[in-house]
């Protein structure tokens, strides 16, 4: 787990920035071509080493945008130009990422990290459901500046071939950001898959329909939650009298745009009694789902405070679990099984677990240390107290994990 | 060469081998190579087709001799604003509603405002107006030199500021990088040239 933030000391900034760490290498190499999009010198941030200083003390009247010396520094320079040094965390940002800092703040954040899947544009904090296991509860606050931001890290980012996320929130609730930051996803950054997490609840207006199609996204995914087989169920989860209907008309409509489509459901004490079920409704009324994502529960924000609604040990859900997954398995729909470590699912099961867990959330625990099975395991989050801590939590030896690798073909 | 040299000049290489240290801290100033030594077309380091720039690649910035003709433009990177592109100004107006609601919020903005968070200062080169595959803006040119300075500067051969100026004391250490580099001294930032600094053509 490496954070997405950390404290420098910061000389000289008198206006928020989205800045690219680049080394110098890569400065003489490429230049503003590091980046996928246009970019100007204003917008990188010089990797300056405190040796390479000494060798070339000429370097700081490079016209970049500043100076990222990775050392702690006792006399940083002294020429009025940006110059973060210092970091609490020196591990935190380095070449190649997107940080954004803003003057009187000594908080830097990655925006973008070289390399790592877990890469998401942030669309907004407000949503129109309320999920009782929401682990980033909405806030009712204006922040379409998320948008600018969003169009600029675009440009900033590398061009490679990586995943990216989009995530709020809602993101759909800022449509026309929402569409104008795809459309430049596809123009710039090409190589990038796309996956969006949505409610689907606003695609219940068919314009979207038009609007998608006319984008023509070739990689874009929507992962879009479904957590019953019936409105009442879903209707609760979600706290929002209609959702379940609004969904369901969205992801019709969301097929009829040819849009690729992921179900995702967060296993709780009230969407597992039903889960075969769902199963059902799924194979039968959305046979265009591509993939089914059946997730362990990720136990922070509001999950928190609905402990006792939501709480349940996954060894308790485990027959439903291996139903739901195997009807779906040979009926030909693709499943994966999200944020489960090894030792809480049966190995039979093994073969759809997936390690789901953003890297920057992602750990293992003390009894983790010794499992065998410690490198193709999920983890937990960040988050995991041992209040939500399954009694089936224990270290695989050797033999045990074996009959997880066989049963993974 | 014949079989028989080569072994001459390996037998001769391990016969110095001892000394060599001391022969050559003493040497100084004293050429290492024999006044009669002559390149030998055969002895020549092998040649890779895969280099940074391809030998054929358009290099734009080639005849680009002397900075003086664009010394009115140096300025100019600094005071031109975008016009197009992503970087234009937006505005995205704050929400109509201001209490929770299940319906999607009033996503009307304007283009009016300029309050952009993160200004994106001077031009974008994409949308740069005179940008071709065949001419460079001056911006691009001068972004060029101040790599080709960057790297010379870091290669020891450049003290100076990093300007983006092609001005006599780049040219000059150019011309001595080249000369170094047994590359053709012409003072040019052409393809071989880049090459060796590391530089691709933008």
């Amino acid at each position: 787990m490496l954070r997405k933030d950390t404290h420098f000391e910061i000389q000289y900034l008198n206006e928020p920035k989205l800045l690219k760490v680049i080394t110098l290498d890569e400065f003489i190499e490429q230049g503003v071509a590091v980046c996928a999009g246009a970019t100007q010198f204003n917008d990188l941030l010089l990797w300056l080493p405190s040796e390479d200083l000494e060798r070339n003390p000429h370097l700081v009247s490079l016209p970049v945008g500043g100076f990222l010396t990775p050392e702690s520094l006792t006399s940083p320079f002294d020429n009025g130009r940006l110059h973060l040094h210092s970091p609490k965390n020196p591990d935190v940002v380095q070449p190649g990422d997107v940080i954004a800092i803003t003057p009187g703040n000594t908080l830097v954040r990655v925006l973008y990290r070289r390399g790592s899947d877990s890469n998401l544009l942030f669309m907004t904090d407000r949503c129109n459901s309320l999920c009782l296991m929401c682990s980033q509860p909405p806030k009712d606050i204006d922040d379409r500046w998320h948008i600018e931001e969003n169009l600029r890290l675009i440009d900033l980012m590398d061009a490679g071939e990586e995943n990216l996320g989009i995530s709020g929130g809602e993101p759909t609730l800022y449509r026309d950001g929402l569409l104008e930051i795809l459309a430049k996803c596809k123009t710039v950054l090409p190589q990038k898959s796309v996956h969006v997490l949505s409610n689907g609840r606003l695609f219940k207006d068919p314009s979207w329909i038009a609007a998608l199609a006319a984008l023509g996204h070739p990689q874009l995914s929507w992962g879009i939650p479904l957590y019953a087989d019936n409105a009442v169920d879903h209707d609760h989860v979600v706290q929002a009298p209609g959702a379940f209907s609004e969904t369901v008309q969205g992801l019709y409509n969301l097929a009829r745009a040819n849009q690729i489509i992921e179900i995702r459901v967060v296993l709780s004490r009230l969407t597992t009694p039903r889960l075969p079920e769902l199963a059902h409704y799924v194979f039968r009324n959305l046979p265009f789902v591509r993939h089914v994502a059946l997730m362990g529960i990720e136990s922070t924000g509001l999950a928190r405070k609905h402990y006792e609604e939501l709480w349940i040990d996954p060894l308790d859900y485990q027959e439903a679990l291996s139903q739901t997954a195997y009807f779906l398995f040979n009926r030909g729909m693709p499943v994966s099984i999200y944020n489960l470590p090894l030792c809480l699912i049966p190995p039979h099961l093994s073969r759809f677990a997936r390690q789901s867990i953003s890297d920057w959330k992602n750990l293992f625990i003390d009894t983790c240390q010794q499992c065998a099975a410690v490198k193709h395991c999920s983890g937990f989050f960040k988050s995991h107290t041992d209040r939500w801590q399954s009694r089936g939590v224990r270290q695989l030896s050797t033999e045990a994990f074996s009959a997880y690798a066989r049963s993974a073909q | 060469m014949k079989l028989l040299d080569r072994w001459k000049i390996l037998i001769s290489g391990i016969t110095l081998l001892p000394m060599a240290g001391t022969t050559l801290a003493q040497a100084g100033h004293t050429p290492l190579a024999d006044a009669n030594w002559q390149p030998n077309d055969k002895l020549q380091p092998p040649v890779f087709a895969d280099t940074l720039n391809a030998a054929d690649a358009v290099n734009i910035y080639a005849a680009h001799r002397s900075h003086s003709s664009h010394r009115s433009h140096s300025s100019h990177s600094s005071h031109y604003s975008g016009s197009g592109g992503y970087s234009a100004p937006r505005y995205y107006s704050p929400p109509a509603t201001s209490t929770r609601s299940y319906s999607a919020p009033s996503t009307s903005h304007s283009t009016s405002g300029s309050n952009s968070l993160y200004q994106s200062s001077g031009t974008t080169p994409g949308a740069s107006p005179g940008t071709s595959k065949t001419r460079a803006t001056n911006e691009q040119k001068s972004n060029l030199v101040k790599r080709v300075q960057t790297a010379l500067m870091v290669r020891q051969y450049y003290q100076g500021t990093i300007d983006g100026v092609m001005g006599k004391a780049t040219r000059g250490a150019l011309m001595a990088f080249q000369m170094d580099s047994a590359l053709t001294v012409n003072g040019r930032m052409d393809t071989p040239t880049l090459n060796s600094l590391g530089i691709k053509i933008p």
